[in-house]
């Protein structure tokens, strides 16, 4: 089973494609474009487009999943840009795995008092990866960006089971 | 071509039927809020219970409820456990109740009286006939179209009974809408208070908790949890447990009905007073003497309570949320009268819980405000709820592949694309399962389904992409498209633990059998109204049209007639004839100025 | 049953956990991740004179699955030889496991680890090798 991608969600708002979004607005889009789409606002049209209004309202609701988180909406963006550069790049420099190994058992025996300084430097890390990736983006180097996607995954993965633990 | 005069159209009226594990009621939309539809004695509640009395009649409600421990086998109470479900699942559960249940084909669990065996779609239909009843009673005209509510946690199985179940007692369920929302509706109806709420919902047989985020109108849930085995039945039982302590050990229904009663009335004078007493006489079962504290009580609940406030966290978290983020608390259920509740929920979100509404009355009046949303007649609202439960394919090996994420905003949608493991192969198998665990024996399965006419390619090349789409009740429809071919199915799935396609239509045709005399009192009610507009919108057509006398005579004449079968309460098919009648004379009218003119009538009328 | 007991083993008691010198000339070190679901294997071989493999071991951030195809894989590098390390395959830990098709990515992972381990050993090697040709050669 192959996943099929979900229609370029950029297109499905009507919006840029760009990493940097106002959250505000986009929120906004998404509730306008929610009015005009839902299916409970379009109960008289014909039965035979019923299938096809679902389909629509389900187009925002995923589109909105994908563009109101940075991350994923960086990766809807390099697909959109070029398909298939997110598979391409998985390999990671051994180095960097080292540290997302060493980072992990950190989290994994962190102690109680620790726990913050801990979630500060996790989240220090996620905010350097964005504006790494910010600049991989602005200079089209798109596989570079697509490896910095991957490895910000690491990091997201321990701030998440340090709040696990918490 | 001229037509005939039609009644005007009035605003479409849907009900919003909160069908309870206790007792079920149904509201419509008034004005700005909702109201609740009631008895003619002023109750608006209809114990879920019924009672197939062994005279033959089937009695729904509170006479049914009275009848509890007359005909302990006989009185189905709290079928909204086993909707949906298989025996195998319910099999714990049954052991409690003093009716019995047994797997039927399928394994499906049915409701064994006599030799009569029910289902549970069928019972929960008998309780929806008799809610829509008294709501049709209360307004005085047929109602078809109801939202009906289902807790949160409810999955697509549980979802699609309870639709079946409304169909079978003659209604459409428009939406299948959870009852936390529902109930976050009924609080924030104005649509002005804008913010963040937790709704929490403890019912007699669950428990659900959802947050929701409210933006002008926009009534959005960002996340659910809850326990579908979890309320204040469970505090009656522990209560229950201590009162048949101090009995010998039984199992007669009689005796268990009796203390799960008495259980049920120590809890609610616990929630007022600091102790309570019980004096139980079963005659030659035995007698019980007993006096509980509030605190005795609320240390046997607080493990219970507890589990509730943890699906509070989870929920919190799940909506990306700190609990101090929250900016309303609001409480659904009768059991949140329990005073321990509301107290560790107070002190565990920091916010003291709304009351405003009656907590067995606002997932209703929610539902009443849904459902005029769907009749068209308020476009001001719009509510986005999301799936409770994530939906996967089972892969070789037993692992699940997650397709949908729970908390997913609905409707949503996948698309995943399959090919054949062999040459020539036409049919592909595909397993749904609803759950969060990694393992198919760990989740529920909700259907198997087939990809059938495939091809016959070397393995690999068809290529087929499946969607699945959950719609806005929460329910899937998968439809298949094979790539090179363009042919496209939707595809049925053979539900697991409900009513296939099939049963639903023969058990249609059985309750039409029996439900005659319903149908007929509906459509008396339907013919007459149509009937009484006709003559109004005839006589002033007749005075503003221009006719030939001999025609506005036989007009004259026929309306007169149907007056005469109205004022002597004719029975519908002599009303459908006199109807019929002026309908005829006023077609045969060469020119169309008087259908024109009786259209202009009815619409000033219905103005007035 | 989706896992088997084998599986559930390695899981429970995994073997050859830690860590060797990753600096040490006789020690080959490799880390090697899955990013789609994070996990990360670092997996490291200490090889002796006769090319014999001396002791492995293992540290993976992951998955059941991935935990026991990297304790797997230690225990079978232990006292075999490189060139016979090299050609472990990663289908032969999905049967000895019984691995589910969608764990299939992490017996990849370990086979993976394998190779990077014995490349860095081998050029670390190559590397002292050729310092000692290279020295042997500047004699005449």
């Amino acid at each position: 089973m192959t996943h099929v991608p979900a229609p370029d969600p950029f297109t499905v708002f009507g919006v840029p494609r760009t990493l940097d979004l106002d959250a505000r607005e986009l929120e906004r889009r998404y509730l306008r474009l929610s009015r005009e789409c839902h299916p409970d606002h379009l109960r008289t049209q014909d039965a035979n487009d019923c299938l096809a209004v679902l389909q629509r309202a389900a187009e925002v609701n995923d589109a909105w999943k994908t563009l109101r988180d940075p991350w994923t909406r960086a990766k809807a963006l390099l697909e959109a840009e070029s398909p298939g550069v997110l598979a391409a790049n998985k390999k990671l420099d051994p180095a960097f795995l080292a540290d997302a190994l060493e980072l992990a058992e950190e989290v994994a025996f962190v102690r109680p008092d620790h726990v913050g300084a801990l979630r500060a430097r996790l989240q220090q890390a996620l905010d350097a990866d964005f504006a790494a990736l910010r600049a991989d983006v602005g200079r089209a180097d798109l596989p570079a960006a697509a490896r910095r996607v991957h490895g910000a995954h690491y990091h997201k993965k321990a701030l998440a089971d340090l709040e696990h633990k918490a | 071509m001229t037509t005939a005069p039609q009644p005007p159209a009035a605003p479409r009226l849907v009900l919003g039927i909160d069908l309870g594990t206790t007792n079920s009621l149904a509201a419509v939309r008034a004005g700005k809020g909702a109201r609740v539809l009631r008895d003619r004695d002023g109750e608006p509640l209809v114990p879920s219970v019924v009672c197939f009395h062994p005279d033959g009649r089937t009695i729904v409600g509170r006479d049914a409820k009275a009848l509890r421990l007359d005909f302990p086998e006989r009185t189905v109470f709290s079928i909204k456990r086993l909707i949906g479900r298989s025996a195998a699942e319910v099999q714990q559960e049954a052991t409690r109740l003093p009716y019995r249940v047994v797997a039927a084909d399928r394994g499906l669990p049915r409701v064994q009286i006599g030799d009569q065996q029910w289902t549970p779609e069928a019972i929960s239909a008998l309780i929806l006939q008799q809610v829509k009843a008294t709501a049709e009673q209360a307004l005085g005209q047929p109602v078809r179209e109801a939202v009906v509510t289902v807790p949160a946690w409810f999955d697509d199985a549980q979802r699609q009974a309870t639709k079946d179940a409304a169909q079978l007692a003659g209604l459409e369920c428009l939406r299948i809408l959870n009852e936390p929302t529902a109930a976050a509706l009924a609080y924030g109806i104005d649509g002005s208070k804008d913010g963040t709420a937790l709704v929490y919902d403890l019912g007699g047989g669950t428990f659900d908790v959802s947050i929701l985020r409210i933006d002008d109108g926009v009534f959005r849930v960002l996340s659910t949890a809850g326990d579908t085995h979890l309320g204040g039945d469970d505090f009656d039982e522990l209560l229950g447990q201590r009162i048949l302590a101090q009995l010998p050990p039984t199992s007669d229904p009689y005796v268990l009905q009796a203390v799960r009663a008495a259980a049920e009335g120590l809890k609610i004078r616990l929630s007022d007073a600091d102790r309570a007493e019980l004096e139980l006489d079963l005659g030659d079962r035995g007698a019980v003497k007993l006096a509980v504290t509030r605190a005795e009580f609320e240390a046997a609940i607080a493990p219970l309570v507890q589990r509730t406030l943890d699906c509070v966290t989870r929920a919190v978290k799940d909506a990306g949320l700190q609990l101090h983020e929250l900016d309303d608390v609001v409480l659904v259920g009768g059991s949140t009268r329990v005073p321990l509740v509301r107290a560790r929920l107070q002190a565990l979100t920091g916010k003291v819980p709304h009351t405003g509404v009656d907590p067995d009355l606002a997932v209703a009046l929610g539902a009443a405000i849904q459902a005029d949303v769907l009749a068209g007649n308020d476009r001001s609202l719009l509510l986005l709820d999301v799936i409770p439960l994530s939906l996967g394919l089972e892969t070789l090996g037993g692992a699940v592949q997650k397709l949908i994420l729970r908390n997913s905003t609905i409707p949503t949608s996948v698309t995943e694309e399959f090919s054949t493991g062999v040459d020539n192969q036409t049919a592909v198998d595909l397993t749904i399962y609803q759950g969060e665990r990694e393992l198919a024996q760990d989740c529920r399965l909700l259907g198997r389904f087939q990809l059938r006419g495939l091809p016959a390619l070397p393995a690999g090349l068809p290529r087929i992409a499946v969607t699945f789409l959950v719609d806005a009740d929460g329910v899937l429809r998968v439809t298949a498209r094979e790539q090179r071919t363009g042919a496209q199915a939707s595809i049925q799935i053979v539900p697991t633990f409900g009513l296939t396609r099939d049963e639903v239509r023969k058990m249609m045709l059985d309750s039409i059998e029996h439900a005659q005399h319903d149908y007929l009192a509906r459509e008396a009610i339907d013919t007459r109204n149509k009937a009484e507009a006709m003559v109004r919108g005839t006589q002033k057509a007749l005075q503003m049209a221009e006719l030939p006398p001999d025609q506005t005579y036989a007009v004259q004449k026929a309306t007169k007639a149907l007056q005469k079968l109205l004022a002597a309460n004719a029975d519908a098919a002599a009303l459908k004839a006199g109807c019929d009648e002026l309908t005829k004379l006023t077609a045969t009218i060469a020119d169309d100025v008087i259908s024109s003119a009786v259209t202009k009538a009815l619409k000033a009328d219905e103005i007035r | 049953m989706a896992y088997s007991d084998k599986v559930l083993d390695h899981y429970q008691n995994p073997r050859n956990v830690g860590s060797l010198d990753k600096n040490a000339p006789d020690v080959g070190t490799g880390v090697v991740g899955a990013p789609e679901c994070g996990d990360v294997m670092k997996l490291q071989i200490k090889v002796g004179d006769d090319g014999r493999i001396l002791d492995a071991k293992f540290k993976t951030y992951g998955c059941g699955s991935a935990i026991a195809s990297s304790s797997l894989a230690t225990e079978w590098l232990k006292g075999t030889t490189v060139d016979a390390a090299a050609q472990i395959k990663n289908t032969q830990i999905v049967e000895e496991l019984s691995l589910p098709p969608v764990k299939i990515h992490c017996s990849v992972l370990a086979e993976d680890a394998i190779k990077a381990a014995i490349e860095d050993w081998r050029k670390k090697n190559a590397a002292a090798q050729g310092a000692t040709e290279g020295a042997a050669g500047a004699k005449p």
